[in-house]
């Protein structure tokens, strides 16, 4: 029992982390809580499922379109609703998101309607032992593809010159356009990668619980800057492990204690860290040195 | 070199410079003086393009560079080490160094380039992997002049390089200073410390609440005595 629910949490943690990689990245450079980041997660897994069942086109070739689309969604909202306020104080950033996010969810209601729609099952579900703990195979596909994703990322941010100039922008913007930077590309490849990060977050939770809604961002995108802030927002690995500690106390708590509390406990959690650790457990809390 | 005219330039409604006009040639050190707040930082973060609402003309080798954006600027050759050095802290110090190469893609120069920022400050090669954020006040501050001329400047705009350092460190910097300079770089330098300035730069100007109030001959200067009383501390 406690061995299966630890399992279930991984899967569902890695889930999380996918997400709140995306809310951190962009909050780490233009220090914006983008809540419209759920319903990228939304469209993603809406457009993985039209390209499979519409289209019928392999899972994984769908996987990428949904990906794609996000990117796409992501960037257009960076240009169209962000880009034009980007001088503006943060609260007005803020407006304008929860407002792309109000019209993303009513434009996926207009598009495939309202109700929750089936993802098919694709993946012939085995059990297998792994370190002592039993995996579904569409488990080991969601800790598989997390990991991956997560691997690309941090080879991007930490090896590549587009990377560099990422942790530059995001420490310091004045000083890394200085360097001959320009920093609304570096703000746009920041939107792009947490939107298919995001998406590809979206796509597996639809494989998961086999179901897509125009709300199941909502919820989720919550769950995901929870789970950045406990790791410490701007902070990528603080991302990761607070994803997983979201998914693996949600699925305990909703085993032992009741599972009517399960959205409550990331709550409970968050009170908690905010209490004992308001920086988050890897946020930077030390002063800057002049 | 660098020719600023008339330039202006509002900060929401405050007009934080009224047309300040002067110029560099190449090769030569010029410097701004002038108390907290007359203008200086600004004057070099419009040249830099980091305050886009400015008019007026500011031409590098007779080409208008207002209105460009700063990656642009940096291409044609105006690097910039800001006020209170701004180096990356969570990089080390060679990435640092390789930051201020951005737009280069040139790899095997910008290696050489490296080993001669090293040259010029042993201390960096001592520590270049450690955090930018882990060095000293006179070494952040090497690290900052280093990064700026990864970019093979054709002008060097130094903004306070002698805030908050000690005597001998800030001797040290203007020394290098000096030294770029003799070896062909033309340098622009704000200073607060009017005194040091005046002793290493060419030519000086005065500025005083978003105006040029006057201008000569850096040694002039040294003797004129609105200087000497106003910046120098002597009556």
């Amino acid at each position: 029992m406690f061995l299966d629910q630890l399992s279930n949490g991984l899967a569902l943690g890695s889930i999380y982390a996918l997400t709140a990689i995306g809310f951190t990245m962009v909050y780490g450079i233009i220090r914006l809580i983008n809540f419209v980041h759920g319903d990228i997660y939304m469209m993603g897994a809406f457009f993985a499922l039209t390209a499979l069942t519409v289209l019928g086109l392999p899972i994984v070739v769908s996987f990428i379109i949904g990906m794609i689309g996000s990117v796409v969604v992501g960037l257009m909202i960076a240009k169209f609703a962000y880009k034009p306020v980007f001088e503006a104080p943060r609260i007005n950033l803020f407006l304008c998101a929860i407002g792309a996010a109000i019209f993303l969810e009513n434009y996926a209601m207009l598009v495939w309607g309202p109700q929750t729609q089936s993802f098919p099952d694709i993946i012939q579900n085995q059990s297998y032992n792994f370190l002592g703990l039993k995996f579904t195979t569409l488990q080991l596909i969601i800790l598989g593809t997390a990991v991956v994703l997560m691997v690309i990322l941090t080879y991007i941010v930490k090896y590549t010159k587009m990377g560099r100039a990422m942790r530059c922008t995001s420490q310091d913007v004045d000083a890394a356009k200085l360097m001959g930077i320009n920093t609304n590309h570096v703000i746009y490849f920041t939107f792009a990668i947490g939107s298919s990060l995001g998406a590809a977050a979206g796509i597996l939770v639809g494989m998961y619980y086999k179901a897509v809604y125009p709300m199941m961002g909502f919820t989720s995108g919550l769950k995901a800057f929870v789970a950045a802030v406990i790791g410490g927002i701007g902070s990528i690995p603080g991302a990761m492990i607070g994803g997983i500690i979201m998914g693996i106390a949600e699925t305990l708590g909703a085993a032992y204690i009741s599972s009517g509390y399960r959205d409550a406990i990331a709550f409970i959690i968050l009170i908690f860290i905010l209490l004992v650790r308001p920086s988050g457990i890897l946020g930077n809390s030390a002063k800057e040195k002049v | 070199m660098l020719q600023v005219k008339d330039l202006n330039v509002y900060y929401g409604g405050i007009h934080a410079l009224k047309g300040i006009s002067f110029h560099i040639n190449a090769g030569e050190i010029v410097t701004l003086v002038g108390s907290n707040g007359a203008g200086k930082s600004t004057t070099l973060r419009a040249i830099s393009g980091l305050i886009q609402s400015r008019t007026g003309s500011i031409a590098l080798e007779d080409k208008e560079i207002l209105g460009m954006p700063s990656e642009k600027i940096v291409e044609l050759g105006i690097s910039q080490v800001p006020e209170g050095r701004r180096i990356f802290t969570g990089l080390d110090v060679e990435e640092n160094l390789l930051m201020g190469a951005y737009l280069r893609n040139d790899k095997k120069e910008i290696q050489e380039d490296l080993e001669y920022a090293f040259k010029i400050f042993p201390r960096l090669k001592e520590r270049r992997k450690q955090a930018g954020g882990t060095l000293s006040g006179g070494e952040q501050q090497m690290l900052a002049i280093a990064r700026a001329l990864m970019a093979r400047p054709k002008v060097l705009m130094l903004d306070e390089p002698s805030m908050g350092l000690a005597p001998i460190v800030v001797e040290e910097i203007f020394e290098c200073i000096t030294e770029l300079n003799q070896k062909g770089l033309t340098v622009l330098l704000v200073e607060q410390n009017a005194n040091i300035a005046l002793q290493v730069a060419h030519t000086g100007y005065v500025v005083e609440t978003g105006n040029i109030a006057f201008s000569g001959k850096a040694p002039d200067l040294l003797k004129d005595d609105r200087v000497r009383k106003a910046y120098l501390g002597e009556d």
